[in-house]
């Protein structure tokens, strides 16, 4: 007697290629995103130590600045950081510190948006589906991502606005009853402000 | 009288052809819906918008809105003296 065949097990496996791919796909469509957030994360935390360092009150304006850019630089090329925004899958481009006040609706106080902004880009988010499709959209999905802290004013800035201050008081007080003052006065500051 | 074959090994063959010419029918329905819709890629664009207001702003908005809802833009108050109106206890 001729045995039957009973070997369908091929055909299981049809089915399990042809949903595999979708399953495959959602699951790291889903790894992508969740990925993408907390490197956004890690972005934002550069970007507001950059400005912490920035904030903080120094000899210039320019000092400041230096200390900024000093600070993103090295987290960037950290080895726990690098890695993750040179590897291909995500980039931080056009680190500046400035004024970005004129991007946001008039306000009163027109410093508060003072700080450090860096181009967040996720290129992990493209890529090509079998037989569905691509992810790939007219751009790779990018954000600004920044901290506003403001700025302290630097020594120079305040030693600046006191000397011109008592340059003030002086004129006040040269026509008033107790004389002139310009001789035996003398300015003195701390570090500061 | 001609006798009939009962043998019925081949139809399961036949079913399972019929099966996976199906299959194949399904999968390539659904690669060609999602391909021309662009599925995928309204998968990660769609919210791309909102999700970049969230990251620039703070606010589950579209970037160019969310920039008029910056938590910067908040006015802010504050007040030297204790309202009245509150028991000595909530002080």
């Amino acid at each position: 007697m001729k045995k039957p065949n009973l070997g369908q097990a091929g055909f299981i496996t049809l089915d399990f290629v042809i949903a595999f791919v979708l399953v495959f796909t959602f699951t790291v469509l889903l790894f992508a995103i969740t990925l993408t957030f907390s490197a956004v994360e890690i972005a934002q935390y550069m970007t507001f130590a950059a400005a912490r360092s920035y904030y903080a009150a120094n000899i210039s304006e320019a000092e400041q600045l230096n200390q900024g850019q000093a600070k993103f630089a090295e987290l960037q090329n950290a080895n726990y950081i690098k890695p993750l925004f040179h590897g291909g899958w995500y980039s931080l481009t056009n680190f500046t510190i400035q004024n970005f006040n004129s991007e946001f609706p008039a306000q009163n106080d027109t410093k508060i948006f003072i700080g450090a902004r860096v181009l967040f880009s996720a290129d992990v988010l493209n890529f090509q589906v079998p037989f569905f499709g691509s992810t790939n959209s007219k751009e790779t999905f990018s954000a600004n991502i920044s901290s506003y802290l403001t700025r302290e004013p630097s020594s120079d800035e305040c030693t600046q606005f006191n000397t011109q201050r008592v340059q003030k008081i002086k004129q006040v007080y040269s026509n008033g009853p107790i004389g002139d003052l310009g001789s035996g006065y003398y300015l003195i500051t701390d570090n500061g402000c | 009288m001609m006798r009939l074959a009962s043998n019925a090994n081949g139809q399961m063959t036949i079913e399972m052809v019929l099966l996976v010419v199906a299959l194949f029918g399904v999968m390539a329905g659904v690669s060609q819906y999602m391909n021309s819709s662009g599925y995928f890629k309204n998968f990660v664009e769609r919210p791309a918008d909102r999700m970049r207001g969230m990251i620039e702003s703070g606010v589950w908005m579209p970037s160019a809105t969310a920039k008029t809802y910056h938590p910067n833009l908040f006015n802010r108050r504050q007040t030297t003296s204790v309202d009245p109106s509150l028991d000595q206890e909530d002080r």
